[in-house]
């Protein structure tokens, strides 16, 4: 059988690389990455003057199977993740890749308007731009003089 | 190696594009085998298609490619998940994969990498002689 990446199994030259990674991923991040914390995709959030933009990491989602919708200040990112293989004669060495449907629900800081939003695909990663609604966009009140 | 190792801690800023950066990550990788051929789905989110390095020394498969996500113009970041760095993993190959037929394939932010088993290594029907 073949042994392709199970360590100990063979001399791997790159477990000390592999230790310091990890030693470094823990020192330069405050929240936890995709796999251990769960939530799926993993998502950052900007924030602009009139608008929001949530960017998800979400490899190997075709854009036809993404799902987005926007409701008040909820974002709703669901779709559905295809195994590499269908063939059930196909021996698994490794599977690390989540697959099946998902959904999440992000909180965002300001309601937006369903009418102003963009998403953008690009290797994998979305980009969801969301603009506040015109209502409620803030207003300059000029001052008269009395 | 000792030479990216010292590199890799330092050089936090990019300076060009496929630049080793950190921090450094491990992607997920699905590996399944089927009749001729070894399959190796890596998941490298980010990474442009062109950037991604794919080699192979002395039977080691090393994948690396450095995210190349710039932040949206005119915003600042207020919640992350995920942040810049490179993906970086290593496979042993054994001697059974044929090191130059390696097919590799890049979409959505996902790596295939097919690798062929040598011809010695096929498994092949063997005729027993009647003496």
């Amino acid at each position: 059988m073949l042994n392709i990446g199970f360590p100990g199994v063979q001399w791997d030259p790159f477990v000390e690389l592999r230790q310091l990674q990890s030693q470094m991923n823990r020192m330069f991040e405050g929240a936890p990455r995709a796999g251990s914390a769960g939530a799926w995709p993993p998502v950052n959030m900007w924030l602009g003057d009139d608008s929001v933009v949530v960017t998800a990491q979400m490899p190997g989602v075709g854009t036809d199977d993404i799902d987005l919708t926007v409701r008040e200040n909820t974002l709703t990112i669901a779709g559905k993740r295809k195994p590499p293989t269908e063939d059930e004669n196909a021996a698994w060495h490794r599977r690390e890749r989540p697959w099946g449907e998902f959904s999440r629900s992000i909180r965002l800081p300001l309601r937006v308007d369903p009418n102003k939003v963009q998403a953008r695909a690009r290797n994998g990663v979305l980009e969801i731009e969301m603009g506040r609604p015109d209502a409620e966009l803030p207003r300059k009140i000029a001052v008269k003089a009395a | 190696m000792a030479q990216e190792l010292a590199t890799a801690g330092r050089d936090v800023a990019r300076t060009d594009e496929g630049a080793l950066s950190g921090p450094f990550y491990r992607p997920s990788t699905d590996i399944f085998e089927k009749d001729d051929a070894v399959t190796l789905v890596i998941d490298l989110p980010g990474v442009a298609p062109d950037t991604v390095d794919v080699s192979v020394e002395n039977r080691a498969l090393t994948v690396r490619g450095a995210i190349d996500e710039p932040a949206p113009e005119g915003y600042r970041r207020i919640y992350a998940e995920y942040a810049p760095g490179t993906f970086e993993r290593a496979f042993s190959l054994p001697e059974t994969i044929d090191v130059n037929g390696i097919e590799a394939n890049h979409r959505d932010g996902v790596l295939t990498l097919v690798l062929k088993k040598s011809e010695d290594a096929k498994p092949r029907q063997i005729k027993v002689k009647a003496a």
